[in-house]
């Protein structure tokens, strides 16, 4: 087991360096942020006094050189923009972000697996198929038009809860910083959290609902039946210790998805997480935060798979590592 | 259930759809759900619009000739220059909106299932691929796949945009081939990984190691045995996927990265929607929400049912 | 303080109502937020605005781009190359020291040796040798004539000589822009003290109350949001999150109007959208023949043919339809009220029949084909311009394609994504903001003569060019007396946009700020949203 946990660590970094790479040289060929930032009304002189400054005269093998010598000692390089260090910068605003994830993976998991397990123990009932119909539209919609819609709902037409933004009280859990400690802080996490939920939410309904319609029909659940268990009991125990195995494994793999693609919901909502931090940087091709994000964000999903891996062994005898790894 | 009753179930509907008998048995079990008969003919009504979308659309919203500024954002019923009603009223450009989103609704579907039979064919081979070889091959590929996932489609497209340059003379689909390419490069790692998970529990049963048993090719194994049965997860995810590619169009649209500005598809209509939401001028942001709507539920309806009837493991 | 008056969770929340006295604290949302808060390090709008509220400078624009003092009391030329500047008495900064004329000369040291910034001043600190005369005297001397003195010297804020940072001692004077982004080193002269920077999220200013100059300083607390989704902004201010919003969408601007809980503050800005053609090549790119093949001549060479286009062009058509009347067509390079303007130039009336009939004089009366290439993300409605004139030039007989692509992309590309580094395009939407608030500065850097060497034509991706536009620049630059000086910008713009066409000015941006009721912001030409042109109404 632990022969297999250190390969697997050093294919991640395998991965980040190939990512690395890949990042690197595709922000390189999209343009010169030198373009974007220098004033308007900057001269020729000026204008090469910054791209000398940034280090992007250089070609670019020198560039990506200069990158990993910095990058074993744990530099990843300075913001372009903000020339502060990218990993600090990230790390300033990743708990924002996990926040929000944390809390839309809440939703998907408090109301999905509910809704499911309902949806799969009545399949026909008017409710179900309502559920079922309902679900479709966590995924029909892009997110962007979806937060909008909610914003002008909720916010602006009702205004029961705050248009954009986080909390302004910040309170430390175990030395973590979130603002989910104040009541401000939930209203204002709940429209985003929502909206980024959205699409998990119809994917949890769906896997509980498949899980509990399969298991419904198996032996064992029969069995506990002809014993005389109520169906309570049958659905509480028996049925949910089944359908909880795959929902949280999908959910484990699909965290990485919530962190990695809050994007579009952070840029609607004003969340000052590193989604927006992504797309501000890509917009300004502020390269070494866009590389040391995706870096992050690689290993983070490399990590989730060991992890799910290991918890599948842990979980289900049959599987052992060997089956999955080199 | 044995292992053998569900090949045999499977391999009935992926190759008997000729053969009558089980085409009658699939059709009566599909519409015993009203909802999805509903659907199938959402699909019926959606493809008809895409087929004959230019015969359908009372104006051609893409001939900038015929498009005029000054038909700007007149609400829905009133008249156009041209004398025609814009029953849907007219976008931030003065293009008639029922017949932009006649057009749009040919390219987002276009693009949708494009990107996405490309995105199955190609992260189908590659997920079986690594769950019948295992080993390295197997570790290597999913660790692309981890790549994969984690780069943002935006940087995807926006990395094509700045190398792929358009000429003048190129023709104006190059700009969907763009498209296309930049989500099956975003979409086919969710097909491989969905895939090989499901290979691998097949892979494990008796009827591959029967047929391996038997001398078979790999190759024979592999897209006569294997394919077949891991089919139901690949339908569902295949029309999630789909949807997800149109919205995910509609996404690269709202960042300045979709398809042209003078020819919107759906999504991007949606997108130009965006900046309307609150002005009041509901018919730019709302109505192609709907049509999008309408098109996504239909193909899912359809999805969902085929899953469950395509299931073994449900039928009693 | 967000206040809660949400209903649905009124009821829980009664308690959290009491927080300190709201009457004097404002919340702005803005659509940019700055790269730093070191004034040195980036010469950019959103930066400049900011900071400028911290920091004073020595003279300063009002909303309307006119010179009054804030350091400075007087100033005045004393000869043909030195301007002297009586500084003002008794002016503290945020830490507590003294500001006098040593601390002028320090800041300038720095901003014109700053390295590692994303586009310094030195285009305004270079030249100028500064001398102490007396702690409140100073002298700026330079080695020729420089009737731009007051004007440069708006962008240059002063900070204090006693600032002590992190950094290296012998870079930036030992102060990291970092020094400047926590506070440890944010002590200007200016109305408001800075307090924090959550980035991504907010800066909060506070008043500083030993202010001394000309600011007004209407409020005690102010925060400002960064909200870049247009919708977002003004749903921010309509659920009363935001007191005032800038940037406000041109879509919203007819609602909100009719909203009586919002006060909407429009002005002209200094910032002009205008069309490059490409006038050097003789194969031109992105010019075809009417199906999109290529062409041995470039049409666009021909005065003729590019006054043609501007003809074609229903300006009015498009600040009514594209920006919902909240525009103003543009015959040159600054709005009525600048310095330097020609009085004599008009936006071109639209004319297809008199532009076809130009087309036909200069031998391209069957058309050729065109290419539009814009941004998307940068002007006001950007993209839409770029199809509306592709829609009037094809009705118009000259099929054109529209190509737009998010400034990122596209900037790098139209300055010099062709073959040795020229502009790749052909026909460009671009806007110029005169960050001088004069005709000097567009027209040294769009129409002069694209040399390197001397600075000149450094954003002239069309390419003009004309000796006699060239050497009226120059005169204007070393003409210390406004008058003459007035003519002979207004001269060179007569040249080089009506008589040249050198390039097509299409309209000037007028911006929009929106306000909850009871506020009133006096907009600006310069685009800024700063505190002190907030007060409360009457």
């Amino acid at each position: 087991m632990s022969v297999f946990i250190i390969r697997r660590l050093m294919h991640a970094i395998v991965v980040i360096f190939v990512m690395s790479f890949l990042v690197f040289s595709g922000v390189f060929l999209v343009g010169n942020p030198a373009d974007i930032l220098i004033a308007d009304d900057a001269d020729q002189a000026e204008r090469e006094q910054v791209i000398r400054d940034m280090g992007l005269d250089r070609p670019f093998y020198e560039q990506y050189w200069k990158f990993l010598v910095n990058a074993a000692r744990g530099d990843l390089g300075d913001s372009f923009v903000f020339d502060e260090p990218a990993l600090q910068l990230i790390l300033e605003r990743l708990p924002a972000t996990m926040e929000l994830a944390v809390a839309a993976l809440l939703i998907a998991v408090v109301f999905g697996i509910p809704l499911g397990v309902w949806a799969g123990l009545k399949p026909d009932a008017i409710p179900s198929k309502i559920i079922m119909t309902g679900s479709i539209l966590g995924f029909s919609l892009p997110t962007f038009w979806v937060g909008i819609m909610m914003m002008l709902l909720f916010a602006v037409i009702l205004g029961w809860l705050p248009s954009t933004g986080r909390g302004d009280e910040i309170t430390y859990v175990l030395g973590f910083p979130t603002s989910l400690g104040t009541f401000d802080g939930w209203a204002h996490v709940l429209l985003p959290a929502t909206n980024l939920a959205l699409f998990k939410l119809s994917l949890v309904i769906r896997l509980a609902r498949a899980g509990t319609r399969e298991v419904m029909h198996q032996d064992y659940v029969k069995f506990a039946r002809a014993k005389g268990l109520t169906e309570n009991r049958v659905v509480m125990v028996h049925v949910m210790k089944n359908i909880l195995i795959p929902v949280v494994t999908v959910l484990g793999l699909e965290f990485g998805g919530l962190v990695a693609f809050s994007v579009v919901t952070e840029t609607v909502f004003a969340w000052p997480g590193i989604g927006k931090l992504l797309i501000d940087s890509i917009g300004l091709l502020d390269r070494p935060v866009i590389v040391a994000y995706l870096m992050i964000i690689v290993f983070l999903f490399v990590i989730l798979n060991l992890l799910v891996d290991i918890a599948y062994s842990v979980l289900d005898p049959r599987v052992r590592l060997q089956d999955v790894k080199a | 259930m044995t292992a053998l009753n569900e090949e045999q179930s499977s391999l009935a509907v992926s190759t008997g759809v000729g053969v009558e008998t089980p085409f009658k048995r699939f059709l009566s079990d599909y519409k015993e759900s009203s909802v999805a008969v509903l659907g199938a003919i959402g699909v019926g009504v959606v493809m008809f619009i895409a087929l004959f979308g230019p015969w359908l659309a009372p104006t051609d919203p893409y001939d900038l000739a015929q498009v005029s500024v000054l038909d700007s954002r007149l609400t829905p019923g009133e008249t156009m220059m041209s004398g025609a009603t814009a029953w849907l009223g007219t976008d931030g450009a003065g293009r008639d909106m029922l017949s932009a989103m006649i057009y749009g609704m040919r390219i987002s579907l276009g693009v949708g299932i494009g990107s996405g039979i490309i995105a199955l064919m190609f992260g189908c081979s590659i997920g079986l691929i690594a769950a019948y070889c295992g080993g390295r091959v197997d570790t290597l590929i999913m660790r692309v796949v981890d790549i994969q996932l984690s780069f943002p489609a935006i940087l995807v497209a926006l990395i094509l945009l700045a190398v792929w340059k358009v000429k003048p003379n190129d023709p104006g689909y190059y700009a969907i081939f763009k498209i296309i390419v930049a989500l099956v490069v975003v979409q086919w790692a969710y097909y491989a990984r969905t895939i090989r998970g499901s290979a691998l529990v097949e892979r494990r049963k008796e009827y591959v190691e029967a047929a391996s048993s038997l001398a078979l090719s790999d190759q024979r194994v592999l897209f006569r045995h294997l394919l077949p049965n891991c089919l139901a997860p690949i339908i569902v995810v295949g029309a999630i996927q789909t949807a997800h590619a149109i919205s995910l169009e509609a996404t690269l649209s709202f960042l300045g990265l979709g398809l042209p500005q003078t020819e919107p598809s759906l999504g991007k209509l949606i997108a130009n929607g965006f900046e309307y939401v609150m002005s009041g001028k509901y018919w730019i942001s709302v109505f192609p929400g709907i049509a999008l709507l309408f098109m996504i539920m239909s193909i899912n309806l359809v999805g969902d049912r085929l899953r469950d009837v395509l299931n073994p493991r449900l039928q009693k | 303080m967000k206040v809660f008056r949400r209903l649905g969770l009124a009821a829980v929340v009664v308690t959290a109502l009491t927080g300190p006295a709201m009457a004097a604290d404002v919340t702005i949302g803005i659509r940019s937020e700055p790269s730093s808060m070191d004034p040195y390090f980036h010469n950019l709008g959103p930066n400049n605005g900011m900071i400028g509220q911290v920091f004073g400078r020595l003279v300063d624009f009002d909303s309307n781009q006119q010179i009054f003092g804030r350091l400075a009391e007087s100033w005045k030329p004393i000869n043909d190359t030195t301007w002297e500047f009586k500084l003002r008495k008794g002016v503290k900064f945020h830490d507590g020291s003294d500001f006098t004329a040593d601390d002028v000369i320090y800041s300038f040291k720095r901003a014109d040796g700053y390295t590692g910034g994303n586009s310094s001043f030195r285009i305004y600190t270079k030249g100028k040798t500064l001398m102490k005369i007396d702690d409140h005297t100073l002298h700026i001397m330079t080695e020729a004539p420089y009737p731009l003195m007051p004007n440069d010297l708006t962008t240059v804020m002063i900070m204090s000589s006693e600032a002590k940072g992190t950094g290296k001692p012998d870079v930036n004077m030992g102060i990291d822009t970092r020094d400047f982004n926590d506070g440890t080193a944010t002590f200007g002269t200016g109305p408001y003290k800075f307090v924090e920077w959550k980035k991504g999220d907010r800066i909060v200013l506070e008043k500083f109350d030993g202010y001394k100059g000309p600011m007004p300083q209407p409020w005690d607390k102010v925060t400002f949001k960064f909200i870049k989704a247009e919708p977002a902004r003004v749903a921010a201010l309509l659920a009363g999150d935001v007191d005032m919003i800038d940037n406000v969408p041109t879509s919203d601007i007819d609602t909100l109007k009719k909203n009586a809980n919002v006060a909407l503050s429009q002005g002209v800005s200094n910032r002009v959208i205008y069309l490059h053609l490409d006038q050097q090549r003789d194969q031109s790119p992105f010019v075809t023949d009417k199906a999109g093949n290529p062409i041995d001549k470039n049409p666009l060479k021909d005065a003729r043919v590019r006054k043609a286009i501007s003809m074609m062009i229903n300006r009015p058509a498009i600040v009514e339809r594209v920006m919902e009347g909240v525009a103003i067509p543009a015959g040159q390079l600054l709005p009525a009220g600048f310095f330097g303007l020609s009085p004599t130039l008009k936006p071109d009336a639209y004319d297809v029949a008199g532009a076809k009939k130009l087309l036909a004089e200069a031998g391209w009366g069957d058309g050729f084909g065109l290419t539009i290439h814009g941004p998307n993300d940068r002007y006001i409605n950007d993209a839409k311009i770029a199809e509306a004139i592709g829609q009037m030039l094809t009705a118009a007989g000259i099929p054109t394609k529209v190509v737009t692509m998010p400034k990122n992309v596209y900037f790098s590309r139209a300055s010099k994504g062709g073959p040795d580094g020229t502009p790749e395009f052909s026909f460009v939407l671009v806007g110029w903001g005169s960050g001088t608030g004069e005709a000097s500065s567009p027209l040294k850097s769009l129409l002069a003569t694209h040399d390197p060497s001397k600075g000149m034509g450094a954003s002239n991706r069309g390419r003009h060019s004309d000796p006699k536009v060239d050497s009226l620049i120059g005169q204007a630059l070393a003409t210390v007396d406004d008058t003459k000086r007035a003519a002979l910008l207004a001269e060179a713009t007569d040249i080089a946009i009506g008589e040249n066409q050198g390039i097509i000015p299409l309209h000037y941006q007028v911006n929009t700020w929106a306000t909850r009721k009871g506020l009133k912001y006096s907009p600006r030409t310069d685009e800024r949203t700063t505190a002190y042109d907030l007060v409360p109404a009457k």
